[in-house]
């Protein structure tokens, strides 16, 4: 059996929300995690100061992919600054599942990519 | 059963721990060992004249004649370091900085990361060619590869003596003739070995070799290095400091000129104390019944892999080994790990410090299942039972 959290997580990541690369972009930014060779691909449409669209592209674990679809969700429609309070805390709250630093860094890693794309 | 030997079972009996290739556990004798240190010496070595501290002077030497005899080696080649990473940068700063510029560096692209940036940060600083050999689809071929690239321009052959990924299993006394043949030196990381097999230095012709004891259940933070006595006064020490030097003047400093001149500042002693027992130890089972313990292992994890179409093995035809590269086919090794631990099953998921290799074997990472001592068969079911579990998880239709 298959707990609620994990089956979520694999939802999320068998059949993502916003994956593909957005027609009209302002911001992008890859990132690549060198212990695993996971990558992530953010592109945001950023107007006023507002993200109006949000997605992302990328390889990786369940973790890292299915944490990037339920941010996503998220972020749409956000301003930077109320992006810019978005922290790991939040991706666990959105996971709800105990993750180890390394899992968190999975986890976290389209936060930090946007992080980045924003800078 | 060897587990009684390790107090983590005790802590957590439903361990089922196969990831001996990052870390072996510790035997109780090994801790105790480390505490015998803190409890009746507690003082630094080769410093004080007071009898606690000549005491722990004497212990100190008494590892590195055992680590000498584990070796075949002389006492006076070998020096404790904080580890294997730390060894090897000492031997090839040591050694790499006194060569000719544009001389060339062999080494293999299946090397871990302590062995190969070491060497890429090292040949750059001085000058020097490194030339990464690629691998080839059998020993054989990797083999004559290697050993064409090694000229008369080549100073160093510097190798894994097993790989931490994919072990190779390459003839070592065949190489070894070759260089030697042509004047070059070889030194060899025997990281993932000395749990396993012996080496002997002096039999094989090696010049240097490095090792950490946390690898044959030792604890963390010490190894050793071996180089051989001819080559000991061609080496500058890479760090420098108190416990070294026979006389300091403002304007010039005179080090030790044997091996004790790669020791700088205080050694860990509550780590050498258990290099002593964790020797100790392996020598007491002894490598013939670890290497039958192993093949009775390795065999029976091929045959349960051979079974499971949804396992993809690095090479894809395995040999009998202690450890074994792979994936279950479809599922990211970080997901496939984590679903084991939920079963207590603890391997390796990653590039495991190897990008070349991944990178040759077209793929992003990859799971590790090494075994140690401890390891069983039932260990073995276990892994398999949860490795189904993964392939059910996330590559059913219906999720």
């Amino acid at each position: 059996m298959v707990n609620p959290a994990m089956q979520n997580v694999l939802d999320h990541f068998k059949d993502p929300e916003n994956y593909g690369v957005l027609e009209n972009y302002t911001h992008s930014y890859e990132l690549k995690n060198l212990s695993c060779g996971d990558t992530v691909h953010v592109y945001l449409l950023v107007e006023d100061n507002i993200i109006k669209n949000f997605s992302f592209t990328g390889e990786g674990c369940a973790i890292s992919l299915a944490s990037a679809s339920m941010l996503s969700d998220e972020i749409i429609g956000l301003t930077i600054d109320e992006f810019l309070k978005i922290d790991s805390n939040f991706i666990k709250n959105l996971v709800k599942m105990d993750l180890g630093p390394s899992r968190l860094k999975c986890a976290t890693m389209t936060l930090e990519a946007t992080r980045k794309a924003i800078n | 059963m060897l587990k009684k030997d390790f107090p983590i079972f005790t802590k957590h009996p439903d361990l089922i721990y196969l990831d001996s290739a990052a870390t072996t556990l510790k035997p109780q004798s090994v801790i105790d060992a480390i505490n015998d240190y803190y409890i009746n010496y507690s003082s630094n070595s080769h410093r004080g004249i007071y009898d606690l501290a000549e005491k722990t002077t004497e212990k100190v030497e008494e590892v590195r004649i055992k680590i000498a005899d584990f070796l075949g080696s002389k006492i006076e080649e070998v020096a404790f370091t904080p580890g294997a990473t730390t060894g090897l940068n000492i031997l090839y700063y040591g050694y790499l900085k006194n060569v000719p510029k544009n001389s060339r560096v062999v080494v293999l692209e299946s090397e871990h990361n302590s062995n190969l940036l070491p060497l890429m940060k090292w040949c750059k600083e001085f000058s020097l060619k490194l030339e990464i050999v690629k691998l080839k689809n059998s020993v054989e071929e990797i083999e004559e590869n290697l050993i064409a690239f090694l000229d008369n321009q080549t100073v160093l052959l510097a190798l894994n003596f097993d790989s931490n990924v994919m072990p190779l299993n390459l003839n070592f006394e065949r190489i070894i003739q070759v260089a030697r043949g042509l004047n070059i030196k070889v030194f060899l990381d025997a990281c993932q070995t000395l749990a396993h097999k012996q080496i002997d230095v002096k039999k094989l012709k090696i010049d240097a070799l490095a090792f950490s004891a946390h690898k044959l259940y030792g604890p963390t933070g010490i190894g050793a290095i071996y180089i051989n006595e001819n080559l000991i006064s061609l080496l500058d020490p890479l760090i420098v400091g108190g416990g070294i030097v026979e006389d300091v003047q403002e304007s010039e400093v005179k080090y030790y000129t044997g091996i004790k001149k790669f020791e700088a500042g205080t050694l860990n002693m509550a780590g050498i104390f258990g290099f002593g027992a964790c020797i100790d130890y392996l020598l007491k089972i002894g490598y013939k019944s670890i290497v039958k313990q192993e093949k009775s292992l390795a065999k029976k994890l091929i045959l349960e892999f051979e079974k499971l179409e949804f396992i993809e093995t690095y090479p894809k035809f395995l040999k009998e080994n202690s450890l074994f590269a792979f994936n279950v086919k479809g599922v990211h090794p970080h997901d496939a790990a984590m679903i084991l631990n939920e079963d207590n099953v603890c391997i390796r998921a990653s590039q495991h410090c190897t990008h070349l290799l991944h990178e040759r074997l077209k793929i992003n990472a990859s799971l590790r299942v090494s075994f140690g001592v401890y390891s069983t068969k039932k260990d073995i079911d276990c892994l398999i039972d949860s490795l189904k579990k993964v392939n059910k998880y996330f590559n059913s239709i219906d999720g």
